[in-house]
């Protein structure tokens, strides 16, 4: 069973796969905060860190491609999911969806107010 | 600011992560002034900073965890001997504030190993070693033994033993300037 994934480690994963051959660090960072998943501004520097930490894990490979002038001939790192990112977003969905199931209803009618006071 | 980026990211990360603050810094300069441009690279360098800071001091979790514990103690016998004011404080005020920014000096040489900060912490060890040697000594000496005197001694030269190893271990910053490009993969 694959490790169950933070709620920023599946922003990065899913913007990883949406974005396919053209997921570098700031091409995620950008992706992340479009697709909505955070409100508040994501620093560049979790963002980085998190890219690293998942292909630590396996999640994630990077290859290089060389540098144009406008980086300074800097190279830049693409990320691609693997098959162990792929098992794991998957896990981590069913495992919320599983501790989810029928809560949903609960929260809605749910009214902490009503509880107060009767312990 | 670039040399700052330099510095907090590792030697893997260095050139990509660069490269992609470079160019949209130029993107951004372009668009909306020079500016604007600088002061939002200057943001970004800076977002680096406390993830960088938990990763590398988790890294070297005993040399912080002694540097926390160093600090606390100095600071505590600055306010010990600040709230006393027996005679001679001023002086042991003096030792308890070298204490301190000591252990903050050798956390800021694991967040940022600049050449300068290496060498400012490394005479700082002697500092500390020194402080210990004469603490112990002055221990040894009094007829009213001082239990926390030998612990906060023994703290000190382990934290100057430590910090010794760490910056031997660290590979040298000045040839992470360069602007190679790194092999294809």
């Amino acid at each position: 069973m694959a490790e169950l994934l933070g709620t920023f480690e599946q922003i990065i994963l899913l913007a990883v796969m949406t974005l396919e051959e053209d997921a570098y660090g700031r091409s995620v960072l950008r992706e992340s905060q479009a697709s909505g998943a955070s409100e508040r501004t994501m620093a560049a520097g979790a963002v980085y860190s998190t890219l690293d930490r998942l292909e630590e894990k396996g999640y994630l490979v990077s290859r290089l491609e060389a540098g144009m002038p406008e980086r300074g001939g800097r190279a830049r790192r693409f990320y691609r999911l693997t098959a162990n990112g792929v098992v794991a977003l998957n896990e981590t969905r069913r495992t919320l969806v599983r501790i989810w199931r029928g809560k949903q209803r609960k929260l809605k009618t749910w009214s902490p107010s009503k509880y107060i006071g009767e312990a | 600011m670039t040399r700052l980026l330099y510095l907090l990211l590792s030697d893997r990360n260095r050139d990509t992560v660069v490269g992609d603050l470079v160019e949209e810094r130029r993107a951004r300069a372009a668009e909306k002034g020079a500016i604007h441009a600088e002061v939002w690279f200057a943001l970004e360098v800076l977002s680096f900073v406390p993830h960088v800071a938990v990763s590398r001091c988790s890294k070297h979790f005993v040399l912080t965890s002694f540097c926390l514990f160093t600090a606390l103690c100095g600071a505590w016998l600055g306010a010990m001997d600040l709230r006393l004011r027996h005679p001679g404080y001023i002086g042991r005020e003096g030792i308890a504030l070298t204490i301190v920014l000591q252990a903050l000096l050798t956390l800021s040489m694991l967040v940022l190993p600049a050449c300068v900060v290496k060498v400012l912490t490394l005479a700082g060890t002697c500092g500390i070693v020194w402080l210990a040697f004469k603490a112990f000594n002055g221990v040894m000496h009094d007829p009213h033994f001082e239990g926390y005197i030998v612990l906060i001694a023994f703290a000190l030269a382990v934290q100057a033993v430590l910090t010794w190893h760490v910056v031997l271990r660290q590979r040298p910053t000045g040839t992470v300037l360069s602007r190679t490009t790194a092999p294809l993969q």
